[in-house]
């Protein structure tokens, strides 16, 4: 944030323009007033070798409760000027009622006077000002709309998304008390209202549900919406989203594994809009057929650990790997190379008896071996095949369960759509 | 001295202004400086005295335009202004005569007993 701030002070700055009629001009005179004040004191501050941020500042706090001063200035006017219209009232009743009522006694006359003089009261309801079109009319003195701007601790708008924010106050439509609650959108302010003018409590939620509370707000009557400003914490290192990327190899997603990424976290979490408080959170990654070969997930987690859970669909027993070191990096997005998840090399398997192909994580390369001499594997229990360029043949040894699932008839369809995949993969490459 | 200062405040505004036509921070700055920075009016209170001195017709205010395009108000002083100043500088003489003459005879009493 740059250290000089040029920007002036305007004490209404959605306030009527010099030049509007009754109080909208009288409002304007105020704020121009008392925001001159502030200016030249904030001058004499950086003569003295402040900077001009610093300098207002200053001026600002020496200044004590701007807001406050111009509202009592503003009701001192408008008692001046109810009083003036009370007294102008009473008068033309006085002479209309002595002309008319001549001969009728003192006593008459005086009541009559009394009765005109509420009458000449019940008339001060506030009336509608002629105001601008951006500026909203008065509902009436006791409902007001509030206009919350979100701000950092230097005064700055607040621009992460996702904060919200809760007012608590009687609503006007029902005149219940409720808590209305707000979305704010970074540059802009939150309306509420219009609500009942008095004592109030603000919350602003960061997106990860930090509050904030000013349980100092009074509501005041007012013609225009009143411009609340809330200071709000800044979100904590987790609420920056820290997200892990899994770099997911292009061809693996051919291969039809499914990984569960688990989020160990003791606090809240977020995925998309939607939180989580307290809980573990789960992501499952199925990149059978996808096309994605990076995903992202995880964010606004208090852990900072975390792991992922590979499952070969293809398998009987469903094989796994597991990789349970993610160590998350707040504010940025920590990218996890496949093959640092599971550096020991693994390979799987599809196609029986014909088309054998590896996929080596180490080199995320998928290799076609070619066609397997493989007799009577549904007889073989321990099954590993291993391709030798040398001699281009391939050699079975150990186990695997996909053999064992042909075997065992679990999946009779699987070799069916094994092959379709593949088929479709090859089209996809062009082959 | 605050307390001392609200008694005397519309007196202060109204001599002050008295000298030219002048707006609120300039008044501030010549009270402090007068006073050998002494007195030093609040915001909170110069306010709302200028703008009761203005709608009892004691002072005028008209709007003028800084070189920077601010709007600045200037008070002056009207002739009803300058009659209360008048008056008011009268009563605060006499006022000020007598705490003196009273505050010269306590030190005295206070010495003769000691």
């Amino acid at each position: 944030m740059p250290e000089d701030d040029a920007t002036p002070i305007d004490l209404a700055p959605d306030g009527p323009k010099p030049g509007e009629p009754s109080e909208a001009h009288l409002r304007r005179d105020i704020a121009d007033e008392l925001t001159d004040h502030l200016e030249l004191s904030a001058k004499a501050k950086q003569i003295g070798g402040a900077s001009q941020k610093l300098s207002k500042e200053h001026a600002i706090k020496a200044f004590g409760n701007p807001d406050a001063l111009a509202w009592r200035l503003y009701f001192d006017a408008m008692k001046g000027n109810i009083m003036r219209q009370n007294i102008q009232a009473g008068a033309v009743t006085v002479i209309a009622l002595v002309v008319v009522l001549l001969g009728i006694s003192i006593f008459y006359t005086m009541r009559a006077n009394h009765e005109a003089l509420l009458e000449g009261l019940a008339g001060l309801q506030p009336q509608p000002v002629d105001a601008p079109a951006n500026l909203a009319s008065p509902v009436s003195m006791e409902w007001r709309r509030v206009v919350i701007k979100l701000v950092d601790s230097e005064g700055q708008p607040i621009e992460t998304e996702d904060y919200r924010c809760t007012i608590s106050g009687y609503l006007l439509q029902n005149e219940q008390e409720t808590h209305l609650s707000e979305d704010y959108t970074p540059g802009e302010a939150i309306t509420i209202g219009p609500i009942r003018v008095g004592k109030h409590e603000v919350k602003v939620y960061s997106p990860n549900r930090m509050a904030s509370t000013r349980s100092d707000i009074t509501v005041m009557p007012g013609p225009y919406d009143q411009v609340i400003r809330v200071a709000c914490p800044k979100p904590d290192k987790f609420s920056q989203y820290p997200q892990v990327m899994l770099n997911i190899p292009e061809d693996l997603a051919l291969v039809g594994l499914s990984a569960r990424v688990k989020l160990d976290q003791s606090g809240y979490g977020r995925y998309g809009k939607n939180y989580w408080a307290n809980q573990d959170l789960y992501y499952l990654i199925d990149m059978d057929g996808r096309e994605q070969p990076r995903l992202v997930f995880g964010g606004g987690c208090d852990s900072s650990d975390g792991s992922i859970t590979l499952t070969d669909p293809k398998t009987s027993k469903r094989e796994q790997w597991e990789y349970d070191r993610i160590n998350f990096k707040p504010d940025e997005t920590t990218v996890i190379p496949f093959v640092s998840c599971f550096p020991e090399q693994f390979v799987l398997y599809w196609d029986v008896g014909g088309l054998l192909s590896h996929f080596e994580s180490a080199g995320h390369r998928l290799t076609t071996l070619g066609h397997a001499a493989l007799n009577d594997p549904l007889n073989d229990s321990s099954i590993t095949a291993q391709y030798d360029p040398a001699t281009n043949t391939i050699r079975i040894e150990g186990s695997n369960g996909f053999w064992e699932a042909v075997r065992d008839g679990i999946d009779p369809d699987i070799m069916t759509q094994i092959r379709a995949r593949h088929e479709k993969a090859k089209v996809a490459r062009g082959e | 001295m605050n307390q001392l200062v609200k008694g005397t405040l519309e007196l202060l505004i109204l001599d002050t202004v008295a000298e030219a036509p002048t707006y609120g921070y300039r008044i501030c700055q010549s009270v402090l400086a007068r006073s050998e920075q002494t007195i030093e009016l609040r915001e909170g209170s110069l306010y709302p005295a200028l703008h009761k001195l203005e709608r009892q017709k004691l002072l005028k205010a008209k709007w003028q335009t800084t070189a920077e395009g601010r709007r600045r108000k200037y008070y002056q002083l009207t002739p009803a202004g300058r009659r209360k100043l008048e008056q008011k500088l009268s009563q605060w003489r006499t006022f000020s005569r007598a705490i003196d003459r009273t505050l010269r005879g306590l030190s005295t009493a206070g010495a003769g007993h000691a």
